[in-house]
């Protein structure tokens, strides 16, 4: 196990410093901040006395190096904009982050796995018919367009909740359920397939010959069984929703990590761009990890590559 | 695992038309006129995140929020863009625009208890100069900026290199004056930005992270007149969309830079104000005209291109009414120097043609359009219409503002690019100059006469002669259709009913010293 | 933008390589085809179907509801939307079915080059397809555009590369599962070497995976694609897009609702169709399947 866990944080930290290396890159490539931060009346003395400052003269060997120096030691250099620590900007922004993506994906499981299980379980086409309405329609939709729907219809027309920022449960209710509604469709259709699978394997059937009561066949067998592709699913949800939510971040005012790598790339604020990338990265790492372990524990049979 | 979904699809589209017409029929409720907090507080929405709170680093766009809030300069503007005193009570230029002489208000004090004397000022300027401060402002003073001297407390004197008819104007606009001593006690010109101290009518009560909210509280101890909010709060919501419904749910108090879009039927609302103020710097299309080879150097096909637009038609339909024609760079809106009655071009796309005949074109030619992303997205496509209506084809190159500011400076943003210039200084110097001077930073045009008026206004610093002298140089610009001016760039504001705000005229600075409730 | 990994389990199962059975029973699914096709017949014959021209700016004609003369009405700039959903439509559409293919070939044959191969390229592989999920696709389209300009082939790079990693990752999962299945250690018993194993045995029932996975992945481009266009990181306008019509009536959702809801439906439509159609196309399976 411990041998397991090992080989997989080597990879991680490959991954880390690749990704630090391509970002690092990358964002130069992408434009000269001097251009941004100096007001057209500059001269490019003045541009150039700028980039001295920032360090940005010197050869890239030297910038990349210092970069991951500091990066090893949790140092990111000052945000170009802010003139803060590009770190703390980035964990500042993190925050609301999780709490919209924990949020979301707590609403996605509970609601996800529910009908999921709902609809495996159930006789009724209606309610089947009704669970596969909720998935198609969440599926096919994007989130950014049910953004707008719902501020629309819930925040201006019927005010019941507020039209975006942050701050109390009201603020999540809208952009949890407009981000969350489409892993709660993915996961609904995942549940169920999976466990109707189960459900009817020789596996199960053993269990019912045996004579357990209903209930213990589906709560334990079938659902355990059900639970590893969930847990996957989960997961990869988990690093998408923290980068990717950045449309319906925009819509909601959410001050969240998605838009802070938008705005960070639009003024060309290396600091924090590349501050922001590897923490992402990291922490996708870290649940990647974690799920992987989970699925060894719970099932041994997984054989490691 | 199988759907039985005869009529999902059905089902689905017929629930998204359904949500539609719900959304669409049900009418909006009247905004709710009360404080979204208290009397004595005022919540106002705006639109970009706060970056850097020292006014003196900053750039212009971030500053003119919080700028006339926390900080103040020697002499102010009033609300038409006047030069009024403030922290100075009295202003002596020397008859050649080289020396300006400030006293100072006696008995000042900072928000940190230190008392307003003439080391603060030379500290401020100090504080720009330094280049590890990074400061934004120090183009517009390193170069003309011989000495700054203090003989006295009260007393600071600006020695200039050369004249500078509008550098009462900069003092206005960009020196905010903040401590010496505490400038000299910070470990570095950086730390400064984390917990400003100046003498303006508000101190800083909190500051989100990463910029999403200021709060700011009265100042009791303020030299002038209190202004009657005690907590002013700035909350940034970037999505135009979300920013109008703030303001429609009564969230906040004050709106800021809505969409034009929504200015029609924001009037319409009962409980709101809507108010649309002009800032003072055109939309226009900048033209490279010193590249000999493109037709553009010609002055008949500016003009011929001037005639082909119908900049009316342009305002009431894509900018939606907000905003006016006008005739040249020099916006109506300066307190001097523009002329009122200059008309535009008249729409007239015969004669258009005809110009380009005469200019050797006569089945039009082809060129490009530079836009960056902030631009009112159809602007640039009715442009473009109304040019080809002429045969001229546009081809639209749309850029990211990174992009475009990088063009822009280094002279590679041609032959033709939608810009606006903003207005800082209530002197058209500063637009004029860097876009039509000849070594203006965003000009890449050269006319004789409006380099000699140029250097003639550089040296006067009285108002009469410098509203002469632009006057002259606004026709100038006109005659020579020296670049296509679209409209004048107006600001959307809303306000509730029973809020009582005067907006700051003629420029995009944010004023909320006048604020109150009804 | 939001993404589904599938397990392994929800995919088909392995069969002996053959024919495909169509179950003519679902009504769902040839609705699924019927949506799916007009749509794209539309798109395709847009230049010839279309009332209008998409781009012509008519500006006072701006905003009127939808009516006999405008069947989807007009918009800021008195365009006829329907006509602007049919050309966006083609362009949105030859970008997903473009992307679509590059990223499913590429990622696929490098999922199964990885899992064949195996041991230190299987594991830089699987590394730089890490890399590519921890990136977000907005950082990544915000970067290829700003050094590269904006352009309809630029547009396509970017959702390809934002897709490839699923195809492989996926793909290689199956056939590293594969290879431990009994008829191909039978086929090995009985002598077949690794290539033909390969060849006939892992990618025929590859080929069914691929082929849910491209359908599915249609319907999650063509999103993505919205949502960059949205932001304006994808067609540039004055070119319509799906996702930049959204974009361009999304202040005037009160009073002139058309503008962006009728392209969203369609749009919803469009992968609603796609979507049923992979579930359709993965509802084969052997009972007792259990997953890997």
């Amino acid at each position: 196990m411990s041998g397991f866990v090992l080989r997989r944080l080597l990879s991680a930290t490959v991954t880390l410093l690749l990704m630090s290396l391509l970002i690092f890159v990358l964002v130069r490539l992408v434009g000269d901040p001097a251009h941004l931060m100096m007001p057209p009346e500059a001269t490019e003395a003045d541009r150039e006395l700028f980039r001295q400052h920032m360090g940005l003269n010197d050869p890239l060997l030297t910038q990349y190096g210092r970069f991951i120096s500091g990066m090893l030691q949790g140092e990111f250099g000052n945000s170009f904009h802010f003139g803060v620590p590009a770190l703390q900007i980035v964990s500042d922004r993190l925050l609301p982050s999780l709490v919209l993506t924990f949020s979301a994906l707590a609403l996605a499981v509970l609601v996800g796995v529910g009908l999921g299980v709902i609809a495996a379980i159930t006789r009724a086409q209606s309610v089947r018919q009704l669970v596969a309405l909720f998935s198609a329609l969440g599926q096919a939709a994007p989130p950014f367009f049910f953004a707008l729907l719902f501020i629309r219809y819930f925040s201006v027309e019927l005010g019941w909740l507020p039209t975006g920022g942050y701050g109390s449960w009201q603020h999540l209710l809208l952009p949890m359920t407009a981000l969350g509604w489409y892993s709660a469709a993915g996961l609904a259709r995942l549940t169920q397939a999976n466990l109707e699978e189960v459900l009817a394997s020789e596996f199960i059937r053993m269990a019912r010959i045996k004579g357990l009561p209903e209930s213990v066949v589906i709560l334990r067998h079938g659902l355990k069984n059900a639970a590893l592709p969930v847990l996957t699913f989960a997961a990869s949800q988990f690093g998408i929703l923290i980068g990717g939510a950045v449309a319906v971040e925009a819509v909601f005012s959410w001050p969240g990590f998605g838009s802070l790598m938008v705005e960070a790339i639009n003024q060309l604020d290396f600091t924090v761009v590349q501050a922001a990338v590897v923490v992402s990265t990291l922490l996708f790492i870290l649940i990647n990890l974690a799920v992987e372990v989970l699925y060894a524990l719970i099932d041994p049979r997984i054989s490691h590559e | 695992m199988r759907f039985e979904l005869k009529s999902i699809t059905r089902l689905v589209n017929a629930g998204a038309l359904a949500l539609a017409a719900a959304v669409a029929t049900i009418p909006a409720q009247a905004v709710e006129d009360r404080p979204a907090v208290d009397r004595e507080t005022l919540v106002v929405a705006v639109e970009k995140e706060f970056q850097n709170l020292d006014a003196l680093v900053t750039a212009s766009g971030d500053s003119l929020r919080f700028g006339w809030q926390i900080y103040d300069t020697l002499y102010g503007f009033d609300l038409d863009g006047n030069l009024v005193p403030r922290l100075a009570t009295d202003l002596q230029i020397s008859e050649d625009a080289t020396e300006f002489t400030y006293t100072l208000r006696e008995g000042v004090k900072f928000h940190n208890g230190d008392v307003l004397t003439s080391a603060d000022v030379k500290a401020s300027v100090e504080h720009i100069l330094d280049p590890a401060s990074r400061s934004t402002r120090r183009p517009y003073f390193a170069p003309i900026l011989d000495s700054v001297e203090t003989p006295d407390e009260h007393t600071v004197v600006f020695r200039l290199k050369q004249p500078d008819g509008a550098f009462a104007n900069k003092i206005a606009g960009y020196l905010y004056i903040v401590p010496g001593d505490y400038l000299k006690s910070l470990a570095s010109p950086e730390a400064f930005a984390q917990a400003p101290v100046s003498l303006g009518p508000y101190q800083i009560k909190h500051f989100a992270p990463g910029g999403g909210e200021l709060v700011l509280e009265r100042f009791d101890d303020y030299w002038g007149e209190k202004p009657e909010i005690k907590t002013l709060i700035f909350k940034v919501i970037v999505e135009p969309v979300s920013r109008v419904n703030a303001i429609l749910r009564g969230e906040v108090d004050v709106a800021v830079v809505l969409p034009f879009a929504d200015y029609a039927r924001l009037q319409k609302e009962e409980g709101l104000e809507v108010i649309k103020s002009p800032v003072a710097s055109p939309l226009y299309v900048r033209v490279y005209t010193t590249d000999e080879s493109s037709p553009l150097a010609k002055r008949e096909v500016r003009q011929a291109l001037s005639h082909a637009l119908d900049t009316r038609s342009i305002v009431d339909s894509v900018l939606h009414g907000v905003g006016e024609p006008l005739g040249t760079f020099i916006s109506r809106h300066y307190p001097y120097g523009s002329d009122p009655d200059l008309e535009p071009y008249a729409y007239d796309p015969a004669r258009a043609r005809e110009l380009l005949r005469q200019a050797g074109y006569p089945n039009g030619f082809s060129t490009t359009l530079n836009v960056q992303g902030d631009m009112p997205r159809d602007l640039p496509e009715a442009v473009a219409a109304y040019w080809e209506q002429v045969g001229v084809k546009v081809k639209i190159n749309r850029l990211t503002y990174a992009a475009f500011s990088r063009l822009n400076n280094t002279h590679a943003s041609g032959p033709l690019a939608l810009s606006q210039f903003t207005n800082a200084i209530y002197d058209p110097i500063h637009p004029v100059g860097g876009a039509f001077a000849r070594d203006g930073s965003w000009s890449d045009y050269y006319n004789e006469q409006v380099e000699s008026l140029l250097a003639e206004v550089n040296a006067k610093a009285d108002r009469e002669s410098r509203d002469r002298l632009f006057r002259a140089i606004g026709q100038e610009l006109h005659d020579d259709a020296a670049a296509f001016f679209l409209s004048e760039f107006y600001y959307v504001f809303a306000r509730k009913d029973s809020v009582k705000w005067d907006v700051q005229r003629g420029s995009g600075f944010l004023n909320f010293r006048n604020a109150g409730w009804h | 933008m939001n993404d589904i990994v599938l397990g392994t389990s929800v995919l088909p199962g392995p069969r002996a390589p053959g024919r495909w059975r169509v179950q003519l029973r679902h009504g769902a699914f040839y609705l699924a085809v019927g949506s799916l096709s007009l749509i794209i017949f539309a798109s395709l014959l847009a230049p010839w179907i279309a009332p209008y021209d998409p781009t012509a700016i008519n500006l006072g004609n701006a905003m009127k509801a939808p009516s006999a003369a405008y069947w989807f009405g007009t918009d800021t700039l008195g365009r006829d939307v329907l006509s602007r959903t049919l050309h966006g439509g083609q362009l949105s559409l030859l970008i997903a079915f473009i992307a679509v293919a590059l990223a499913g070939t590429i990622g696929s044959l490098i999922g199964i080059l990885s899992a064949y191969f195996g041991g230190w390229i299987d594991n830089v592989v699987m590394r730089v397809v890490d890399m590519q999920y921890a990136l977000p696709p907005v950082i990544l389209a915000m970067v290829l555009i700003g050094v590269l300009g904006p352009s309809t082939g630029n547009v396509i790079a970017v959702v390809t590369i934002a897709n490839w990693a699923r195809f492989a990752r996926i793909i290689r999962a199956e056939t590293l599962s594969l290879r431990h299945r009994d008829f191909v250690l039978l086929a090995r018993l009985a002598g077949a070497s690794p290539l033909r194993v390969a060849l006939t045995h892992l990618l025929p029932n590859v080929r069914h995976t691929f082929l849910v996975l491209l359908t599915l992945d249609i319907g999650l481009i063509i999103v993505l694609e919205a949502a960059l266009s949205f932001l304006g990181l994808g067609i540039q306008p004055p070119t319509p897009s799906w996702g930049g019509m959204i974009a361009d009536g999304r202040s005037h959702l009160e009073h002139a609702w058309w503008v962006s809801i009728l392209p969203g439906t369609v749009l919803m439509t469009t992968v609603l169709s796609a979507n049923l159609i992979a579930d359709h196309l993965r509802g084969h399976r052997p009972t007792g399947g259990q997953h890997d």
